[in-house]
């Protein structure tokens, strides 16, 4: 098992907080981590089914390999301005 | 938090000779519009091209104190930070490409707003006026949709709601 730390951003805080750590078997993706989270909280399926995975600089496609120790962000759709 | 000035050299050379100058930034301090305003003017930021500038298109985005039939009070934005930024640049930087700039702004705020404060500016400056006001709607419709920040609002009646996705 891997463990990764996934920031979330919005709608999303309300259901997870700020940061959360979580276990993956070894070779999980983006998407593994999307149902992760849903299995944790049946309730943000929805918001999470639309948000995207990132790294500090870049968003991670769905079958992107998630690496042990990563941090990686859920950003849900955008409603700046 | 801010990238500085990046040139983006025009595509058409029918316009003139000289490269557009974008500058993307992420502030938790109040945007002085006037500022903004003569941001590529100033003898400091001048530009090679700079006396071509014939249009100057200031967007300033406001909180309005109603929403959703509601009264609100104050608005929060927050951040993928270095996403968004870079998110912001390559925005100014497609406008440059898609259109004939001499200058292409974009600053955000972040964190807690009042009421009538502005969120978002994005100036545009071209030759003539019909590419600075096609330029700044497509700056602003782009980040307004695809640029990772979110807004929070919250009511007077102590309730709050997060932003949707506003295209």
């Amino acid at each position: 098992m891997i463990t990764v730390e996934i920031h979330l951003y919005a709608q999303l805080r309300d259901f997870f907080g700020d940061r959360l750590s979580v276990e993956l078997p070894d070779t999980s993706t983006a998407e593994d981590i999307r149902a992760v989270l849903t299995q944790k909280n049946a309730l943000a399926g929805d918001w999470l089914k639309v948000s995207r995975l990132a790294s500090e600089d870049a968003f991670l496609a769905e079958d992107f390999p998630v690496a042990s120790g990563g941090v990686y962000y859920l950003l849900p759709p955008s409603s700046g301005g | 938090m801010q990238h500085m000035p990046n040139t983006h050299t025009q595509p058409d050379a029918e316009q003139a000779n000289f490269a557009t100058q974008c500058f993307a930034e992420l502030t938790e301090s109040a945007i002085d519009l006037n500022q903004v305003l003569r941001r590529f003017i100033h003898p400091q930021n001048s530009l090679p091209g700079e006396n071509a500038i014939g249009a100057r298109v200031l967007f300033s985005g406001e909180i309005r104190g109603a929403n959703h039939g509601q009264t609100v009070v104050q608005l929060e934005y927050t951040a993928h930070r270095s996403l968004a930024l870079k998110h912001i640049t390559d925005v100014l930087q497609a406008a440059a490409e898609k259109y004939p700039l001499i200058g292409a702004l974009c600053v955000h705020r972040l964190g807690m707003l009042s009421v009538a404060e502005c969120a978002v500016a994005v100036l545009t400056c071209g030759r003539h006026r019909k590419e600075a006001f096609a330029a700044n709607q497509y700056i602003i419709d782009r980040v307004k949709a695809e640029t990772p920040i979110w807004k929070r609002e919250f009511f007077a009646d102590g309730s709050s709601k997060w932003g949707e996705n506003c295209h």
